[in-house]
C-alpha cells in the first residue's frame, strides 16, 4: 500500500518537473524580452544578463505611447478585426452549412476550390493583388483591408465549421421540418444554438490570427495602420540605419500582452474548439 | 442528403458570399502571376518582354535559388521531423492527468498566438553571442562558451529551425492531443490486463492509432513551412551569405526589392506546383494507411 | 425574439465600426509625406515649423524604419504609380536605384535652381540624385559622413596620439586586441558590409567598380588579414548590424570603427566626449578618402499635388528648413552656406576638416543597387569564412559589377 502511495507521489513530482520544464522553455524568453524592455539602456547590455534590473523604468513604454500613435492603430485594428470577425463568421457558417448538408458536383468543386486556395501562399499573389486592389480602388481603404482579412480566414473557418455541422445529426433538422418549421426557423432555432461553441472557437482563433496578420496591413495600406506593423516603425537612432533593442522589446510586449491575456481568459474555448474541430482520423 | 432543385439553389446562395470574397482576392492574382512568369519584367530597367520558358530555365541555373531550395528542403524536413517527434511527446505531457494541466495548456498556447515578426526580431538578439539569452543560459553551465549562432551556416540554420519549432510545436502538439482523446480507454485497460508496460502500450496502441492523424496534420504544417518567409525576414535576412534564405523569402526579395516581377512570378508558380504535388502525395499516403 | 436581438446587436456593431472608419479617413490635406522620422520625439516640432512656414496642411504617414520593409514598401509605391503619396524620403541606395526610372519628378526647374544648387555638394548631387537625362530628382535632407570614430581611453592606454596612416591603424588595432577585446570593429552583415568594403577600397586607392584593380584585392586581403592573420577584428561581426556594432563599441569591445551620424548613441550611453568616444580624422592609407551620405526628399511623379509639393521641397531646401532639421533631428545641413551658420562645435569642426582634407565621395551604387549590395555582401562573407579565396572573390565581384552596373 505504502509502496504504491510512494509511487503515486513520485509520478506526481515527475509530472510537475516535466510541466515546469516545458513552462520554463516557453515563458523564459518572454520574461527576457520583458526585462529588456524595462531595463534602462545603460544597464541593458550586460554580460552575464541581469535578470532582475536594478533600476526598472517604464521610459520605453512612455516613449512609445507618446510617439508611435498607438491610439490610432488600436482604433483601426478594432474596426478591421471587429467587422472581419462578424462578416467572416456569418459568411462561413452559411457556406459550411451548405457544404455539409447539400451535395452536388458543383458544390464539391466549390469546396475544393476554397480548400485548395489555402495552399496559395500570400507571397505568391502579393504583387498582382496589389495592382488589382489599386485598380478597383480598394487599396488603403477599410473595405479593401477587411475583404482581404475575411478572405484570409474563410478557408480554415469553413473547413472547421463544416466538420461541426457534420457532427449534428441530420435527424434533428428533419424532425423540425416535419413539425412545420421553415428553413430560417430551423437555422436559427436549431442549428445555430448547437453550433454556438464552435462559433466561439472559430471567432477566438480568427481574432488571434487577425491580430497577428502582418503581411496584409503592411502591403495593402499606407494611411491605415494597425498594431501588428507598429514594430516596423520604431525610431531610428542617430545614424539613421539602426533600430534599438530596448524599444523593439517594449513594442513586442505591447503587441503580445493583449494576446497573452486573451489566451489565458479563453483557454478553455480555444482548447475545446481545437479538440472537437481538429482532425479526426 | 437533400436533393431537389430549389434546395440546391439555396445551397448555392449560402455558399456564394464565401466564394465571391475568396475568388475576388485569389483568381485574378493567380492568372496574373502565371502569365507574368513567361515575361522578363525588370521595372528598374524598364524591361517588359515575352521570353517564353526562359525564366523557368534560369531558375535551375541560379545559385541563389538553388541554395534557397536546398535550405527550404532542410528546413521543412528537419522542422517537421522535430514537430512529429516532440509533438507526440508534448501531447503526451499535455495529456498527463495532474493538477497543473490547465496551467500548462494555457502556456502552451502562447507561442502559437504570438506574431512571428516579434519572435524573429527578438530571436536576432537572443542568439547574439554577447547579449543574447541563449548563450547566457548556456554559460551558466559552461562558463567559457562562445558561439555566434547566426554567422555560421549550420548554427544559423539550426537557430532558424529552433525558433520555428518553438513557435509552432505547441500548436501541433495540441492537435495531436485532439487525436489522442479519441482512443478509447478500454484499449489501454485491455493491454494492462494482458500485462503490457506503459511503453509497450504506447508503441502498440497509441502510436499506430494516431499515425494517420499525424500524417494528415502534417499537410498544413508542411505547407506553412514551405510558404513561410517571415521568420527569416525578421531574424536573419537570409544570412550568413544566403544560407538561410527560404524560397518564399527569395520570392519576396525578387518581387518587392529587386522588382524582377517575371522571375519572382516564376518562382512563385514553381512553389505552388511543389506544394500541390506534395499535398496530393501526402493525402494519398494518408488515405492508403 | 432573443435571436433577433443578437442579430440587431451585430448589425449595429458593424454599422458603428463602418461609421468610425469613415470618420477617420475624412480629413483634408494639401500634401502627403511618407516619412521615417515620425517616431522621433521632435517630429511634431519639426512638422509645426514646416506647416507654419509653408502654410500647407500635411498628412504624415509613418514609413517602416526597418530597412528591408521600407525598401519594399517604397519600391512598390513608386513602381506602381500610386498617387496617394506625394513626398518620400529616400536613402542613397534607393535614390540611385530610382533616379533613371522616371518615377521621380525632376526638381531643377522648380526647387533646386542654380542659385541654390551651388551650395549643395557637387559630387554627391551628380552621383546620387542626378538622372541620366540630367534631371535632379531629390533634395538632400542632410549631409553625413561615414566617419572614423575612436575610443580615446584606448588611445591613451596603448600610447597612441592619433591614427594617421595604415601603419598606425594596424599597430593600434594590434595593441588594443587584448583581453577578449578587438582593435577594429565592423558591421559585416551582408547588406551593411558594403560600406566598409568600399571604404577600404577607397583608402587603398582602388575603384569599387573595377575588381581587376590590384588595390581592390589589397583592400579585401587587408580585411581578411584583420580577421585571420592579426586577429584584430572578430569574425562574429558577420551577423552584426549597426545596433550590435555600436553596443560593442560602447562596451569597450572595440577601439575604433567607421560609423555614420553624430554620436547620439554614445551620448545616450554617457560614452561621448573628447576623453571618451569621438570622431577623428580619417587615416591615410594610399588616399585619405571618406564617404558622404544623405536621405533625400523626392517627389513622386504620379503625385497630383505637385504645386504643394514644390512649396514643401523649397522649404526643406531652404535655409530655414535646413536649420529646423538641425535643431530637431541633429541633421547636419547639406548646404555649405547654411552649415557655416550653425554654432561651431567639435562635430561641425570635424565635418569642416573632412570636407577640406579628405577626398569626399558618394557611395558606389548601381541601378539595381540592393541586389548588387546583397550579392557583394554574400561573397564577402564567403571569402571571410574561407569558403572562397580572395581571387575568386575579385572575379565574382567583377562579374557582379558587369551584371548590375
Amino acid at each position: 500500500m505504502l509502496k504504491s502511495k510512494q509511487k503515486l507521489f513520485l509520478t506526481g513530482v515527475f509530472k510537475w518537473i516535466i510541466a515546469l520544464l516545458v513552462a520554463f522553455l516557453i515563458l523564459f524568453p518572454l520574461y527576457w524580452i520583458f526585462i529588456s524592455s524595462i531595463t534602462p539602456s545603460g544597464e541593458l547590455f550586460q554580460r552575464p544578463i541581469n535578470y532582475l534590473p536594478e533600476n526598472p523604468t517604464l521610459s520605453n513604454y512612455i516613449f512609445l505611447l507618446k510617439n508611435v500613435g498607438l491610439m490610432n492603430k488600436i482604433i483601426s485594428t478594432v474596426i478591421i478585426i471587429g467587422i472581419t470577425l462578424i462578416v467572416s463568421t456569418i459568411v462561413s457558417i452559411m457556406a459550411a452549412y451548405a457544404f455539409a448538408r447539400y451535395n452536388s458536383l458543383g458544390l464539391n468543386i466549390a469546396f475544393l476550390f476554397i480548400l485548395f486556395s489555402m495552399l496559395i501562399p500570400n507571397v505568391v499573389t502579393a504583387r498582382p493583388l496589389y495592382d488589382f486592389m489599386r485598380k478597383v480602388d480598394l487599396y488603403d481603404t477599410y473595405p479593401g483591408l477587411i475583404i482581404l482579412y475575411i478572405s484570409q480566414v474563410i478557408p480554415f473557418t469553413v473547413l472547421i465549421l463544416r466538420n461541426f455541422v457534420n457532427n449534428i445529426p441530420i435527424s434533428i433538422e428533419e424532425a423540425a421540418a416535419i413539425d412545420g418549421a421553415n428553413f430560417f426557423q430551423m437555422i436559427f432555432n436549431i442549428v445555430l444554438p448547437l453550433l454556438k461553441p464552435a462559433i466561439a472557437t472559430v471567432a477566438i482563433t480568427n481574432f488571434i490570427i487577425c491580430l497577428n496578420e502582418f503581411f496584409i496591413p503592411l502591403f495593402y495600406a499606407n494611411n491605415i495602420q494597425v498594431l501588428s506593423t507598429a514594430i516596423t516603425q520604431l525610431p531610428l537612432q542617430g545614424n539613421m540605419y539602426s533600430v534599438p533593442w530596448d524599444l523593439v522589446s517594449a513594442m513586442g510586449w505591447i503587441i503580445i500582452l493583449p494576446i497573452i491575456i486573451f489566451v489565458a481568459v479563453f483557454e478553455k474555448q480555444i482548447m475545446d474548439g481545437i479538440m472537437a474541430g481538429g482532425v479526426k482520423a | 442528403m437533400k436533393k431537389n432543385k430549389s434546395m440546391l439553389l439555396i445551397a448555392w446562395l449560402l455558399v456564394l458570399p464565401a466564394l465571391v470574397i475568396r475568388g475576388f482576392t485569389i483568381i485574378y492574382p493567380i492568372f496574373a502571376t502565371f502569365k507574368i512568369s513567361f515575361y522578363k519584367v525588370s521595372l528598374l530597367r524598364g524591361i517588359n518582354e515575352f521570353v517564353g520558358l526562359q525564366n523557368y530555365l534560369d531558375v535551375f541555373k541560379d545559385p541563389k535559388v538553388l541554395t534557397a531550395i536546398q535550405f527550404t528542403f532542410i528546413f521543412v524536413v528537419v522542422s517537421m521531423l522535430l514537430h512529429i517527434i516532440f509533438g507526440v511527446i508534448l501531447a503526451l505531457i499535455l495529456n498527463m492527468d495532474f493538477k497543473g494541466r490547465r496551467f500548462l495548456r494555457t502556456i502552451v498556447l502562447i507561442p502559437w498566438a504570438m506574431p512571428m515578426v516579434v519572435i524573429g526580431m527578438a530571436a536576432k538578439w537572443g542568439f547574439n553571442n554577447d547579449y543574447g539569452l541563449v548563450n547566457d543560459f548556456i554559460r551558466r553551465f559552461f562558463a567559457n562558451f562562445e558561439l555566434s549562432w547566426l554567422i555560421h551556416t549550420n548554427t544559423a540554420r539550426f537557430a532558424v529551425i529552433a525558433m520555428d519549432v518553438w513557435k509552432d510545436l505547441p500548436f501541433f502538439a495540441i492537435l495531436v492531443l485532439a487525436g489522442l482523446q479519441f482512443i478509447p480507454n478500454e484499449l489501454y485497460e485491455a493491454a494492462r490486463v494482458d500485462g503490457a508496460t506503459k511503453v509497450q502500450a504506447f508503441l502498440k496502441i497509441t502510436l499506430p492509432l494516431i499515425m494517420k492523424n499525424i500524417l494528415i496534420l502534417s499537410i498544413p504544417f508542411t505547407m506553412w513551412r514551405l510558404a513561410s518567409f517571415d521568420i527569416v525576414y525578421a531574424m536573419t535576412s537570409g544570412g550568413p551569405g544566403s544560407d538561410t534564405e527560404l524560397i518564399a523569402y527569395r520570392i519576396t526579395t525578387e518581387v518587392f526589392t529587386n522588382l524582377n516581377l517575371g522571375y519572382g512570378a516564376t518562382l512563385a508558380v514553381l512553389l505552388f506546383i511543389a506544394m500541390l504535388i506534395f499535398s496530393s502525395l501526402n493525402l494519398y499516403v494518408a488515405n492508403k494507411k | 425574439m432573443k435571436k433577433n436581438n443578437y442579430l440587431l446587436i451585430l448589425v449595429s456593431i458593424t454599422l458603428l465600426l463602418f461609421g468610425l472608419s469613415f470618420s477617420i479617413s475624412a480629413a483634408d490635406y494639401d500634401l502627403t509625406l511618407y516619412s521615417i522620422l515620425t517616431t522621433d520625439p521632435d517630429f511634431s516640432d519639426w512638422l509645426n515649423d514646416v506647416e507654419t512656414a509653408t502654410g500647407l496642411k500635411i498628412n504624415v504617414i509613418a514609413a517602416p524604419t526597418n530597412s528591408d520593409t521600407r525598401q519594399q514598401k517604397v519600391t512598390t509605391i513608386l513602381s506602381s504609380g500610386d498617387s496617394s503619396i506625394d513626398i518620400l524620403e529616400l536613402n542613397d541606395e534607393m535614390a540611385s536605384s530610382f533616379k533613371n526610372s522616371g518615377w521621380l519628378a525632376p526638381l531643377q526647374a522648380q526647387v533646386l535652381t542654380a542659385d541654390i544648387l551651388k551650395y549643395f555638394p557637387d559630387g554627391y548631387v551628380s552621383d546620387m540624385i542626378t538622372s541620366r537625362q540630367g534631371d535632379i530628382i531629390g533634395v538632400p535632407g542632410y549631409s553625413g559622413y561615414l566617419a572614423f570614430w575612436v575610443d580615446q581611453q584606448k588611445l591613451d592606454k596603448y600610447g597612441f596620439d592619433s591614427i594617421d596612416n595604415k601603419e598606425d591603424f594596424i599597430a593600434f588595432a594590434k595593441a588594443a586586441s587584448v583581453d577578449g577585446n578587438y582593435g577594429y570593429g565592423g558591421s559585416w552583415e551582408r547588406t551593411y558590409v558594403f560600406n566598409e568594403i568600399a571604404t577600404f577600397v577607397n583608402l587603398f586607392g582602388g575603384d569599387y567598380f573595377d575588381w581587376t584593380n590590384p588595390a581592390n584585392k589589397e583592400a579585401i586581403q587587408f580585411m581578411y588579414d584583420m580577421v585571420h592573420k592579426w586577429q584584430v577584428t572578430p569574425i562574429e561581426q558577420l551577423a552584426d548590424k549597426y545596433e550590435q556594432l555600436n553596443q560593442k563599441f560602447i562596451d569597450g569591445k572595440y577601439a575604433m570603427i567607421f560609423m555614420w551620424g553624430t554620436g547620439a548613441e554614445y551620448r545616450a550611453a554617457n560614452r561621448y566626449g573628447q576623453d571618451q568616444i569621438h570622431m577623428a580624422m580619417m587615416p591615410e592609407f594610399k588616399t585619405r578618402s571618406i564617404f558622404t551620405d544623405s536621405w533625400s526628399y523626392v517627389l513622386n511623379s504620379a503625385s497630383k499635388n505637385k504645386e504643394a509639393a514644390y512649396k514643401f521641397l523649397r522649404y526643406v531646401a531652404g535655409e530655414q528648413g535646413m536649420l529646423s532639421a538641425w535643431d530637431n533631428f541633429d541633421r547636419f545641413p547639406a548646404r555649405s552656406d547654411v552649415a557655416k551658420e550653425i554654432p561651431e562645435n567639435e562635430i561641425t569642426k570635424m565635418y569642416q576638416r573632412y570636407s577640406e582634407e579628405c577626398i569626399v565621395r558618394g557611395r558606389p551604387m548601381a541601378p539595381q543597387t540592393m541586389e548588387f549590395i546583397t550579392q557583394m555582401g554574400t561573397i564577402f562573407q564567403q571569402a571571410m569564412q574561407d569558403k572562397i579565396t580572395i581571387d575568386e572573390f575579385c572575379q565574382q565581384a567583377q562579374s557582379f559589377v558587369e551584371q548590375y552596373k
